[in-house]
């Protein structure tokens, strides 16, 4: 493609560009039911009391971000 | 010709029509196809050139490069400012149109108002014909943005944009499809050569030297015989003239290298060299901070110097410098080094810098005698000044130079590509 190089007079354009391939990217913030939730939170409370390891994926900014159990910790705000 | 060796892909290059003056009508609530509009880089300089004119407009003789004081004066005509940041918007909307059709590696924009797809692997997806996938799209462009674009389709990049520029642009339908057994028909009836893509009035002169006057004589011609004319290039427009292009748009180009330059025309002429020197800084200044942007650091230092209309000429010389660097005071000095070698004292109408060898600043190598802890502060400094410029805006940090009369870094900190936001 050496010679289908775009002349890029405007950086400008490349950088929306991007932004509108990046956007493509996102997905919608899942939305949870009652039950799900209150599954959730039990899966939670049983980890917490008997030790047992889980697995978290969480949402963020248009994305489902992964918790890396080893590096990070996830603060939890609100236990009650 | 055997063909069937070749890559047969559906690529369509799609074009959008007069598209500044187009975008400055629809914002207006103007229709552009009805509407008389021309956009100038700014109404109150009569010498101003035209950027951009409908097509209407084009119809009586004033196009791209014409002058404001060429345009009649009449009530149906609009000559307006540029709008650069709704020009870089309409295009970033129109590719995410596009981009509803493509993957992102299928898609490559190659100007602002011009783009290529390779739909060989979702055509199906949308469409049973690459023209009918080619008229839903320019379809969708005009129901969303009231904005005409055009469509050329090939086996390849150069087919589909050949076909663009030489049928789809003139066709009532804005749709055109070249495919290889149409190249001794249409593609080898383009004339004059310099009309086709890659070959320029130069080129076209140097091609009739060796007795080559249309692109079917471009095509039968030896591939030696072009090759020792004009090198690598010469085996790129045999190839072209018989239609054929290996490029694929999912194989990026990365160069090894990338060089930041920047340059303007003044508005004068220049025959004070401390005011050009201080130009020269201002240039300077804003090439090291994309550089600092991009954590790159240039070896070579590229300054080109217009003279003046009455005198001509110029010139344009580089030099490599004794470190790598990003920062405007290492590079300057290189800067004046070249300019007053060079420099014949005429009137100076055109200055330019470009930095190039570039590497990752990461990996710049400190010099033996060198008082480390000045470079960091120096870097430090460099780095503070770029956040409060890029949080509070390039004219909120400046130079004390920048404001004497003859400074037009203010000016030009508010433009985008040249012309007004």
């Amino acid at each position: 493609m050496k010679k289908w190089r775009p002349f890029a007079s405007m950086p400008e354009q490349y950088i929306g560009l991007q932004e509108v391939i990046n956007k493509q990217l996102e997905v919608a913030q899942p939305l949870l039911t009652e039950e799900q939730m209150e599954q959730i939170n039990f899966t939670l409370i049983e980890a917490l009391y008997t030790n047992k390891q889980v697995y978290l994926t969480y949402y963020k900014k248009g994305f489902i971000q992964f918790v890396d159990s080893l590096g990070n910790y996830l603060p939890v705000i609100d236990l009650a | 010709m055997d063909y069937g060796q070749l890559p047969n892909r559906v690529i369509i290059c799609i074009d959008m029509k007069s598209f500044f003056a187009s975008v400055s009508c629809v914002i207006r609530r103007l229709d552009p196809l009805k509407t008389k509009l021309a956009v100038v880089g700014d109404v109150k300089r009569s010498g101003s050139v035209v950027l951009a004119a409908t097509p209407l407009l084009k119809k009586e003789g004033i196009k791209t490069g014409s002058r404001l004081f060429d345009i009649p004066k009449r009530k149906d005509i609009h000559v307006v400012n540029p709008s650069m940041e709704r020009y870089i918007k309409a295009s970033n909307y129109i590719s995410s149109l596009v981009l509803q059709y493509v993957a992102p590696e299928d898609f490559h924009a190659y100007s602002i108002d011009e783009l290529f797809i390779d739909a060989t692997a979702s055509l199906h997806l949308f469409a049973r014909t690459p023209e009918e996938l080619a008229h839903r799209i320019l379809h969708e462009i005009y129901r969303k943005t009231r904005l005409t674009a055009t469509a050329g389709i090939g086996p390849n990049l150069l087919l589909a944009k050949v076909s663009l520029d030489h049928e789809a642009k003139h066709s009532p339908t804005g749709v055109a499809y070249w495919r290889y057994e149409d190249i001794p028909f249409k593609l080898w009836s383009i004339h004059p050569m310099k009309g086709f893509w890659g070959i320029s009035s130069a080129t076209e002169r140097r091609l009739n030297r060796l007795g080559i006057y249309t692109i079917k004589e471009l095509a039968l011609s030896s591939k030696e015989m072009l090759q020792k004319e004009f090198g690598v290039l010469g085996e790129e427009i045999h190839q072209h003239a018989n239609g054929i292009d290996f490029s694929r748009i999912s194989d990026v180009y990365i160069p090894s290298s990338r060089s930041f330059g920047k340059s303007q025309i003044l508005f004068r002429d220049y025959t004070s060299r401390k005011e050009v020197e201080l130009l020269l800084l201002e240039l300077l200044d804003d090439v090291c901070f994309r550089l600092r942007m991009h954590q790159v650091v240039a070896q070579t230092i590229h300054l080109s110097i217009g003279y003046s209309k009455q005198t001509g000429g110029g010139f344009s010389r580089q030099k490599k410098m004794g470190r790598v660097s990003n920062l405007s005071q290492d590079i300057f000095p290189y800067c004046l080094t070249i300019l007053h070698t060079h420099d014949s004292g005429m009137p100076i109408r055109s200055i330019g810098i470009s930095l190039s060898n570039t590497s990752i600043q990461e990996e710049e190598q400190m010099g033996l005698f060198e008082d480390i802890d000045q470079r960091d502060r120096a870097y430090a400094l460099a780095k503070t000044i770029d956040e409060i410029r890029l949080r509070y805006g390039k004219n909120s940090v400046l130079r004390a130079s920048s404001y004497l009369d003859h400074s037009t870094a203010r000016y030009r900190n508010g433009l985008i590509g040249g012309h007004k936001k």
